[in-house]
C-alpha cells in the first residue's frame, strides 16, 4: 500500500516534468512567393500554439515544437494571404512544409490607372501634388487653375486664365467638385482680363486633374475633367481673419463632436491696388466682390457623410478698353453667382458604397459694351443648372468592382440683347434635360495588372439625340516603382450655349481619345511620359455673315490634337527643396466656329515649359518659391496677310516668385504672404485685334492684347485664432 | 497521516500546474518582449512583432499580445524609409490596435498607442498629413487621460506632441517643458501591474529633460 501512495506521488511529481520533456518535433521548410523568390521574414506557426518562428533570408524556416497529430502550420507575412497547411506530426520525427504565398490584392500595392491622370491628394500616399503644393506654387496666387496651369497638358493662355488642356478649348475642360458638374468654375470676367477660379484650393483635400481618358462618371467634357474633393470635418474650431493687399476675409469654424458648420465672408476691391501699381488698363471701376460661403458637414455615421456647400457672389468692374479703330469702349459687367452643393456617402451593408448628390448653380452676368458715339449695347445672360446624381459602388468578388449611377442635369439659359438704346431687346436661350446613365468595372488580374472598362449613355431633350462612348484604360506594373498605362475612350459634349440658344438643330461633338503613358515612382521622385492622340468630330461651326440664323450653325467641324507631355519631379535630392518640370509638345489643328480651313487655333503653343520650385528655409520659418514659364509662340489672324492664322506672337516667359513666412502674433499662427509675377518684366504678348475694316490705306490697324499690368504683386496676412496649436 | 501528505501534495501539484501553464504565457510575452526592446533593424522587429502575433493569435482573450504586435508595427514602420510601406506597417498596428479596443475598449494604454499610431502617420506625409492626424492624435491622449489620469504615457506623449510643434504653433522646447516635468512625476509615482505590462518612455521623457540643465 505504501508503495503505491509513493508511486503515485512520485507520478504526480513528475507530471509537469514529463510534460516538459516530452519529445519535441522540429518542422523545417520554406516560404516562397508565387514567383519563387523567399519571403524575409514571414510568420510560421502551430495553430492555437506558441510555437514558430520567423523565416530567414532564404525563405527557409526550423523550430521545435511539443504538438503532436493533427495539426495546422499557418505562414503569414505583410501583403501576403496568409496560408495554412495540414500536416501529422505524430508519423514523422521531422516535418517539412513549403509554402507559396500569393500577393494579396490590395489598393495600396495594387497598379492604378494613371493614363491621363494626375492625382493630388493628402490622403494618398504616393501623390503628385498635394493641395498645399497647389495653394504655394508661386505664379498660381493661390488660384487653382493656375497651379494645374504649371502640368503637362494644360496651355498657358495669359489673357483667359482657364485651363487649355490639349489642343482643346477651355469649354472642353470641365469642374467637378464631390463628383458634381460645376457649370461656372470661373469668375465672370470680360474679353482679355483673364478669370480666376472661384474656388479656394484650401477647400479641397484631393485633387484630380484628367488630360484625358477619365473614367465613365464624367460626361459632357470633351478634353479634361478636373476632379475636386472637399474636405471632411474640420479639425477644431477656430477663427481666421485675412488682410490682404486687394480685400479682406473673416472665417470661423465650429466643430462639434460629429459635426461641422464654417462660415465665411469676404471684401475684395482693387481699386487700391491699381491706384498704385500701373495698369494696362484704363479703369473705370477697378474689380471689386463681396462673397460669403457656408459649410456644413455632419457624420451621420461611422461611414456615413453629410456634406453641404453653399456660396454667394456679387462682383462689378468696368473699365474702357480701347478698339484696334482707335476708339474705346466703355465696357461693364455685373455678375452674381449662387451655388449650392449637397453630397451624402454611405458605407451600405456588404461591400456597397452608396454616393449621392444634387447640386445648384445660378449664375448673372449683365455687360454694358459704350461703343463711342456709336451706341451702348446691354448684354444679360442667367443661367441656372441643377444636377442630381446616384452613385453605387460595390466590390462583387475580391479583384472585381463594379460602379454604375445615374445623372440628371437641368440647365435654363437665357440671353437679352439690345443693340442699342432705341433697339428691340432680342431674347434667345433653351432648356435642356440631359439624363446619363453609366457602368465601369475595375477588374484586378493581378496586383500588377488592371482593367477598366466602362460606358457612359447620355439623352438630350433639347437635341432630342442619344451618344454612348465606351471608355477603356489598362494599367501594367513593370517593376516595383514603374508601369505603363493605356486608354481609349469616346468623349461628348453638347455645343456651348451661345450656339444652342440660336440653334437646337446640333449634335453633340466629338472626342476619340487614344493615351500612353509611362510612369515611374521611386522615394519622393517622380517620372512621368505620356504620349496621346485626340481625334475631334462635329465640332460646332457657323457662318459670322447670319449668326442669328439657325440655319448658319452646323457640326461639320473637326480636328486633331496629338503630342507628348513629359513631367518630373523631385522631393528628394534638394533638403527642405521641392522642384518639378513639365513639358508639352502640341500639334494640333482644327476647323470649328468661324475658322475658314483647318488651322492651328489660337489658343495652341507647340511648346509648354514649366520650371517650379520651392525651398522652406527653416531658420527664417519662410517657404520661398518660383516659378518659371514658357510658351512658344501662338497663333493669330492677320488680316493684312493671305492666310488663315498664319501670324505667330513672341514666346511667352514668366518668372514669378513667393514667400510665405510662419510666425505667430500674440500666440496666434499667422502667414504673411507674398507674391509677384513676371519679376523679369518679360514682354508678354498674347494675341492682336484687328480692326473690322481696312483703314484709308488699305491696311488693317491692329492693338496688341497683353496682361492688365506688367506684374501683379500680392500681399497678405492670414491670422488664425483658436487653434490649439498641435500643428507639426 | 501519509494519506495527508498525498493530498497535500497533489493539491501543491494541481497549483504548480496551473501556475505552470499561465506562467508560460508571461514566460513567451517576457521573451518576445526582450527581442522587442533589443531590436535593432526592422528584420529583429519583425521577429518580435511575429512572436506578439503567435502568442494573440494563441491567446484571443488577452489584448498585451496585440498591443506589443501593435507597437512593434510602429516602430518598424519608423525604421522602413519608403512611404507606402510605412502606411503597410501602420496598417497591420493598426488591425491589431482595433482588435485589442474591442477586447478592452477601455483600456488607457491602448488609446495612448491609438494616439501614437496617429503620430506615426504624419511621418508619412509631414506637410500634408500634420494638421489632421496631430489632432486626431491629441483626441486619443486626452481620452486616454481621462480613462486613467495615473498613466505616465499620456502625459509623456502630450509633451512629446507639444515638443514636436514648431514654436509658431504653440509649441517648441519651452513649451514642452512642464508637460515633461509632470510626466517625470508621474512616471515616479507609477507601477507596473505585471511585469509584461506596459512600461515605456521614462527614460526617453529623462533623457528629454536632460537638455534644460
Amino acid at each position: 500500500m505504501k508503495r503505491i501512495y509513493t508511486g503515485i506521488l512520485i507520478i504526480f511529481w513528475l507530471a509537469p516534468m514529463l510534460v516538459l520533456a516530452q519529445k519535441q518535433q522540429t518542422i523545417t521548410g520554406k516560404v516562397l512567393d508565387t514567383k519563387g523568390q523567399p519571403v524575409i521574414g514571414a510568420n510560421v506557426f502551430v495553430k492555437d500554439s506558441y510555437d514558430g518562428t520567423s523565416s530567414g533570408t532564404d525563405g527557409s524556416f526550423t523550430f521545435t515544437t511539443t504538438a503532436t497529430g493533427a495539426q495546422t502550420v499557418i505562414a503569414s507575412f505583410l501583403g501576403y494571404e496568409q496560408q495554412e497547411q495540414s500536416i501529422n506530426l505524430a508519423a514523422v520525427g521531422e516535418a517539412k512544409v513549403y509554402f507559396k504565398l500569393k500577393e494579396k490584392l490590395s489598393q495600396l500595392n495594387a497598379v492604378t490607372i494613371t493614363a491621363g491622370a494626375f492625382e493630388a491628394g493628402d490622403e494618398k500616399r504616393s501623390t503628385i501634388l498635394s493641395s498645399l503644393d497647389i495653394a504655394t506654387t508661386a505664379g498660381a496666387t493661390a488660384d487653382i487653375y493656375g497651379a494645374i496651369n504649371t502640368l503637362p497638358g494644360a496651355q498657358r493662355v495669359g489673357e483667359e486664365g482657364k485651363l487649355f488642356v490639349r489642343g482643346g478649348d477651355s469649354y472642353e475642360t470641365k469642374t467637378f467638385i464631390d463628383g458634381l458638374l460645376v457649370q461656372k468654375p470661373y469668375n465672370s470676367s470680360v474679353p482679355d482680363l483673364p478669370a480666376r477660379g472661384r474656388f479656394s484650393p484650401f477647400m479641397f483635400s484631393g485633387t484630380t486633374f484628367s488630360s484625358g481618358g477619365y473614367s465613365a462618371e464624367y460626361g459632357q467634357a470633351l478634353s479634361s475633367a478636373l476632379m475636386l474633393k472637399t474636405n471632411g470635418l474640420p479639425e477644431k474650431t477656430e477663427t481666421g481673419i485675412s488682410i490682404m493687399s486687394i480685400g479682406l476675409g473673416a472665417s470661423h469654424t465650429q466643430r462639434w463632436k460629429n459635426t461641422s458648420l464654417a462660415l465665411t465672408a469676404d471684401y475684395t476691391n482693387l481699386a487700391p491696388y491699381v491706384g498704385l501699381v500701373k495698369q494696362n488698363i484704363d479703369w473705370k471701376h477697378a474689380p471689386e466682390s463681396k462673397g460669403g460661403s457656408l459649410v456644413l458637414r455632419h457624420k451621420t455615421s461611422e461611414t456615413g457623410m453629410l456634406k453641404a456647400y453653399s456660396s454667394y457672389a456679387g462682383s462689378k468692374l468696368a473699365l474702357s478698353q480701347d478698339t484696334p479703330e482707335g476708339t474705346a469702349n466703355a465696357v461693364e459687367l455685373d455678375n452674381r453667382n449662387f451655388f449650392s452643393n449637397l453630397t451624402y456617402q454611405e458605407l451600405l451593408a456588404d461591400k456597397w458604397t452608396v454616393h449621392t448628390g444634387i447640386s445648384y448653380m445660378h449664375n448673372t452676368d449683365n455687360i454694358q459694351v459704350d461703343e463711342q458715339d456709336i451706341a451702348e449695347q446691354d448684354i444679360a445672360e442667367q443661367d441656372n443648372t441643377v444636377q442630381a446624381k446616384a452613385t453605387l459602388e460595390h466590390q462583387l468578388a475580391e479583384p472585381l468592382w463594379i460602379k454604375f449611377g445615374s445623372e440628371l442635369t437641368l440647365r435654363r439659359y437665357n440671353q437679352q440683347y439690345q443693340r442699342n438704346e432705341n433697339a428691340k431687346s432680342i431674347t434667345s436661350g433653351f432648356d435642356e434635360a440631359l439624363t446619363a446613365n453609366f457602368a465601369e468595372a475595375d477588374w484586378y488580374l493581378s496586383n500588377s495588372l488592371v482593367a477598366r472598362a466602362g460606358v457612359r449613355a447620355e439623352y438630350s431633350a433639347l437635341l432630342d439625340k442619344a451618344n454612348v462612348a465606351p471608355r477603356i484604360s489598362v494599367a501594367y506594373k513593370t517593376g516595383e516603382h514603374g508601369q505603363i498605362s493605356a486608354a481609349f475612350g469616346q468623349f461628348y459634349q453638347l455645343p456651348e450655349a451661345q450656339f444652342l440658344k440660336i440653334s437646337d438643330n446640333l449634335n453633340y461633338e466629338n472626342a476619340m481619345h487614344y493615351i500612353i503613358n509611362y510612369q515611374r515612382q521611386k522615394d519622393n521622385r517622380t517620372f512621368r511620359a505620356e504620349a496621346y492622340y485626340k481625334k475631334y468630330n462635329h465640332l460646332t461651326k457657323y457662318n459670322t455673315d447670319q449668326p442669328y440664323l439657325p440655319s448658319s450653325y452646323s457640326n461639320s467641324g473637326n480636328g486633331f490634337a496629338k503630342g507628348l507631355d513629359l513631367f518630373w519631379r523631385d522631393r528628394k535630392s534638394i533638403k527642405n527643396g521641392d522642384y518639378w518640370v513639365s513639358y508639352s509638345l502640341l500639334d494640333t489643328r482644327r476647323n470649328y466656329r468661324d475658322y475658314p480651313k483647318q488651322a492651328v487655333p489660337t489658343f495652341a503653343s507647340k511648346h509648354n515649359l514649366a520650371v517650379v520650385y520651392k525651398h522652406f528655409v527653416p531658420g527664417l520659418k519662410t517657404q520661398f518659391g518660383a516659378t518659371y514659364s514658357f510658351a512658344s509662340g501662338r497663333p493669330y489672324h492677320n488680316p493684312n496677310k493671305t492666310g488663315f492664322n498664319q501670324g505667330r506672337t513672341p514666346n511667352y516667359n514668366d518668372l514669378s516668385f513667393n514667400a510665405s513666412y510662419l510666425t505667430n502674433i500674440l500666440g496666434n499662427f499667422t502667414v504673411l504672404y507674398v507674391s509677384a509675377t513676371n519679376l523679369l518684366g518679360s514682354n508678354q504678348v498674347f494675341g492682336y485685334r484687328y480692326a473690322s475694316n481696312p483703314g484709308e490705306t488699305g491696311t488693317y490697324s491692329s492693338m496688341q492684347v497683353g496682361p492688365p499690368a506688367k506684374r501683379f504683386i500680392f500681399a497678405g496676412l492670414f491670422i488664425n485664432f483658436g487653434g490649439q496649436g498641435i500643428h507639426h | 497521516m501519509k494519506k495527508h501528505i498525498l493530498l497535500f501534495s497533489a493539491a501543491i501539484l494541481f497549483v504548480l500546474n496551473t501556475f505552470a501553464q499561465s506562467s508560460s504565457f508571461e514566460t513567451a510575452m517576457a521573451k518576445n518582449l526582450e527581442l522587442m526592446r533589443s531590436g535593432k533593424t526592422a528584420e529583429e522587429l519583425q521577429q518580435a512583432a511575429n512572436g506578439f502575433e503567435r502568442i494573440a493569435a494563441a491567446e484571443q482573450k488577452e489584448w498585451l499580445p496585440l498591443y506589443y504586435a501593435a507597437l512593434t508595427y510602429i516602430n518598424i514602420s519608423s525604421k522602413e524609409s519608403d512611404e507606402n510601406k510605412k502606411d503597410q506597417y501602420l496598417d497591420k498596428g493598426q488591425e491589431h490596435l482595433n482588435k485589442a479596443l474591442k477586447l478592452v475598449p477601455k483600456e488607457s494604454e491602448l488609446h495612448v498607442l491609438q494616439g501614437y499610431l496617429h503620430l506615426a502617420r504624419i511621418n508619412v506625409a509631414p506637410m500634408a498629413r500634420g494638421m489632421k492626424y496631430s489632432g486626431m492624435a491629441t483626441e486619443a491622449f486626452e481620452m486616454a487621460k481621462s480613462l486613467n489620469p495615473a498613466n505616465p504615457r499620456v502625459y509623456y506623449m502630450l509633451a512629446n506632441t507639444k515638443y514636436n510643434t514648431p514654436k509658431m504653433f504653440g509649441g517648441g522646447p519651452e513649451a514642452a517643458r512642464p508637460y515633461l516635468e509632470q510626466a517625470k512625476e508621474k512616471y515616479e509615482a507609477f507601477k507596473p501591474a505585471t511585469a509584461i505590462a506596459p512600461n515605456w518612455g521614462e527614460k526617453q521623457v529623462l533623457s528629454m529633460l536632460e537638455q534644460y540643465r
